[in-house]
């Protein structure tokens, strides 16, 4: 399942049903995910209950372990000593936030509906924002929740936490990747 | 602009031309409601956009005291220059050939010339008052989520405080002042 855009559309698909009534309803319940993330590693086993089935219990377990990851990181990269395990913890609360909700704040253009009406009052896919309808945080906005200053987040900071918050991605991507994986695999059994 | 524009002289109390200043109180003087002010067509002195008319009947200096057809955008509409009218005037005589009051100046103008003028300043400085008490309290919760976020403990979950301080901050963004309840 190289093309990801397959992968995506497979999970979403509710499978199951669809193998055995063709026109159910195309999505794959919370339930049924954390069903299938069973048997993963605890990293990605977090991630992917946190943003997959919305269980918000794992959030503190999930921020602690991107915590203890990121602490035994800054100390292999050599972070500066001072407040590293202060920023460490708020990065990784950062990324768990930007993880469950990408895009905060509403796209100016279409105001959060992800299409503007023309004149004749059909709608066009909003541009600025995909048709997301939503705006990603700012680096400022960044800064200012990790309590460093604009200067110091933008020289140093900023890439470390960009480090922090790939690696969380990477967690996520496991957990899709098994989740699509057992989903293929009922299907052919089916 | 069009001959309708053109005719607008034929009042019996005649404007005064381009250019000449004072009117006295109690003159009459027709106005062509003409929407927005086109940068390409400048406009007559006897005419008006509804953006200056709407400022001169809110500053008390002029009174409407004939509209014809109500139906038609571009109607006429007879206005009579009122005592502050004649005082704002030539208060502003100097500053332009134009007969046209600044929007910065309905303020002061109010408050120097009229007891009703001055009740309707008032409400609006309440409501400016209102406005900027709300943002303030956004402001505030917002940077209260922000302590917050900063007092929080290493096993305590981040990511809630984030967001209620990322929210606040996209209220106060938007301008989203909704009533507190």
């Amino acid at each position: 399942m190289s093309d990801p855009s397959k992968t995506w559309a497979l999970l979403t698909a509710r499978a199951l049903q669809m193998s055995r009534a063709p026109g159910g309803t195309p999505f794959l319940t919370a339930a049924e995910a954390a069903q299938l993330l069973q048997g993963l590693s605890p990293n990605a086993f977090l991630a992917g209950m946190a943003k997959e089935c919305h269980d918000l219990t794992c959030i503190t377990q999930l921020e602690l372990r991107l915590f203890d990851w990121a602490v035994m990181t800054g100390f292999r990269e050599q972070w500066p000593e001072k407040n590293r395990q202060v920023y460490a913890r708020r990065f990784a609360g950062l990324a768990v936030y930007e993880l469950l909700i990408p895009r905060p704040y509403l796209c100016r253009h279409c105001a959060g509906r992800g299409f503007t009406l023309s004149e004749e009052g059909n709608g066009i896919p909003c541009d600025l924002c995909a048709s997301t309808g939503g705006k990603a945080m700012s680096e400022h906005l960044r800064s200012d929740l990790v309590d460093i200053t604009w200067s110091l987040w933008r020289t140093d900071w900023s890439s470390r936490y960009h480090f922090v918050f790939a690696e969380l991605n990477l967690w996520h991507q496991e957990a899709r990747a098994h989740v699509a994986r057992a989903v293929k695999l009922i299907q052919s059994a089916a | 602009m069009s001959t309708e524009a053109a005719e607008t002289t034929t009042d019996p109390i005649r404007p005064r031309r381009r250019g000449a200043r004072g009117l006295a109180p109690g003159a009459t003087i027709t106005l062509l409601l003409v929407g927005e002010r086109e940068a390409s067509k400048p406009m007559r002195s006897t005419e008006v956009g509804t953006r200056e008319l709407r400022s001169l009947l809110l500053a008390g200096l002029v009174e409407e005291f004939d509209r014809r057809d109500p139906d038609n955008p571009k109607q006429r509409l007879w206005v009579r220059l009122t005592e502050a009218g004649k005082l704002a005037e030539q208060k502003l005589k100097n500053e332009s050939q134009e007969f046209h009051v600044e929007p910065n100046a309905d303020r002061a103008l109010r408050q120097d010339l009229a007891i009703e003028s001055y009740t309707e300043a008032r409400r609006d400085l309440e409501a400016e008052l209102k406005i900027m008490t709300a943002r303030c309290e956004r402001l505030r919760e917002a940077y209260l989520a922000l302590a917050a976020l900063k007092a929080l403990k290493v096993n305590e979950p981040h990511a809630p405080a984030i967001g209620r301080y990322v929210q606040a901050k996209e209220a106060l963004r938007r301008g989203d002042l909704g009533e507190r309840k």
